[in-house]
């Protein structure tokens, strides 16, 4: 399975169209306190709590309607106007809200910026959307070779550890499995191998398929059980990008 | 490319605004310019001991409660979860409030909670409970918790009592 530049370019935009409206509407239901916990409370937002409250609001507005437009209409033009408000979204929440998932937002809306730039310049739409597929990639490699070096997680117990506590809120069937020594090993094991092999997805497009649908459970699995629901349409929204790369790739070994 | 330029520019000034302001949590302001074009995708190697977030009201027999409630799933919390994002944004508060602590090394309790970062878990505290609570003062704890039974936890800090004020919002 590959995707043409244009079908990667308008699949990657309207997941991040999908992405952008959630985090909207999450941000109207919680501008009241995201402004009483004063993370905007200098210029150019406002020094009250009812101006900062104001300045959350029309953020989420605007995103909503770039979400939605960007969603149903797949009209490019609206990617870096979309990229914008991300950087207004970082710049009143002065860094991250939600970590992972508001970091792929903003890759995703500048890599798709370039892309649609580049409508004209071959050079630069393949560029943005190589951008995105390499951050993708990276996202699952790093992440798999940083826990590769701990301990905890060679020997399966960084699972329990992680997640045992009260941030997470993992249900307690989930918990009680990872008391067992054996499915501990077998879960820490598993998501080790998927992280750090995941590069192998841009070899073969066979590969890729059998990986982003390993990634896609992946999400679906820690959105349901660990509340990472924000992840869902943000990673899932880079996969046509990995398989445009996959594609090129293959393309070049002359498979 | 002239039909680039409307929203290039606007995506010229985003960025500007992204730089002009300063970072929380004791992060430099380049920190959080930098993550927004090269993230840091470590999730979940680091394995320290998990954090609960407790408050208790004023009293000698209260008891300490944890600040964010257990959370609820549900099939329409994998869509939309206000709740529960900003369930994580709390604790991820009260690892930036902990973080700067470190940096400030030993220090006396009126410098702590002299922290904007502190300021905002009495806020997340009283956007959970502060109905119930009213004018009443609460003390805030953190404390790293052993996920094996047999061991007991180590409170990180515990604060004075703090009195809500006339409003719940950092100044």
């Amino acid at each position: 399975m590959t995707f043409a530049a244009m079908e990667a370019l308008d699949l990657c935009s309207r997941g991040l169209g999908l992405a952008v409206l959630q985090q909207a509407v999450e941000g109207l239901q919680l501008a009241p306190v995201l402004a009483d916990l004063g993370l905007n409370r200098s210029w150019p937002f406002g020094g009250t709590a009812a101006s900062r409250r104001r300045a959350w609001l029309v953020i989420s507005g605007v995103r909503l309607m770039l979400g939605l437009g960007l969603l149903f209409s797949g009209a490019s033009f609206l990617i870096p106007l979309v990229a914008a408000l991300n950087a207004a979204h970082w710049a009143g929440a002065r860094g991250t809200l939600n970590g992972g998932s508001d970091s792929m937002t903003a890759t995703l809306g500048l890599g798709l910026s370039v892309a649609w730039l580049g409508q004209d310049v071959d050079t630069l739409r393949v560029l943005g959307l190589y951008f995105v597929a390499v951050h993708a990639v990276l996202s699952y490699f790093v992440s798999g070779v940083a826990k590769l070096k701990e301990p905890a997680w060679r020997s399966g117990t960084a699972l329990s550890l992680a997640l045992g506590g009260p941030r997470y809120g993992a249900p307690a069937r989930l918990l009680a499995l990872l008391r067992v020594r054996s499915l501990a090993l077998t879960m820490s094991y598993g998501i080790l191998l998927f992280e750090c092999l995941f590069p192998l997805a841009l070899l073969v497009p066979a590969w890729t398929l059998a990986f982003v649908t390993l990634g896609a459970a992946f999400h679906g699995v820690s959105g349901m059980a660990l509340g990472l629901h924000r992840f869902v349409p943000v990673w899932l929204s880079t996969y046509p990008a990995v398989f445009y790369l996959s594609g090129q790739l293959a393309h070049l070994r002359g498979l | 490319m002239s039909y680039t330029l409307v929203p290039w520019t606007v995506f010229a000034l985003g960025f500007w605004l992204l730089a002009s302001v300063p970072a929380r949590g004791g992060a430099g302001r380049s920190s959080v310019v930098l993550r927004f074009f090269v993230p840091n995708y470590r999730f979940f190697e680091g394995t320290g001991h998990p954090i609960e977030f407790e408050f208790r009201r004023d009293g000698a027999d209260e008891a300490w409660l944890s600040v964010v409630p257990e959370a609820l799933r549900s099939f329409r919390s994998m869509f939309l979860n206000a709740e529960g994002t900003f369930r994580l944004f709390a604790y991820q508060l009260a690892d930036e409030f902990l973080f700067e602590l470190e940096e400030l090394g030993p220090t006396s309790l009126d410098v702590a909670e002299a922290l904007v970062s502190f300021e905002r878990l009495k806020v997340v505290c009283l956007h959970y409970h502060g109905a119930k609570m009213g004018m009443r003062p609460f003390q805030l704890r953190l404390r790293a918790i052993d996920v094996s039974p047999a061991t007991s936890s180590e409170v990180l800090f515990e604060s004075t009592p703090q009195v809500a004020s006339s409003g719940p919002s950092v100044s």
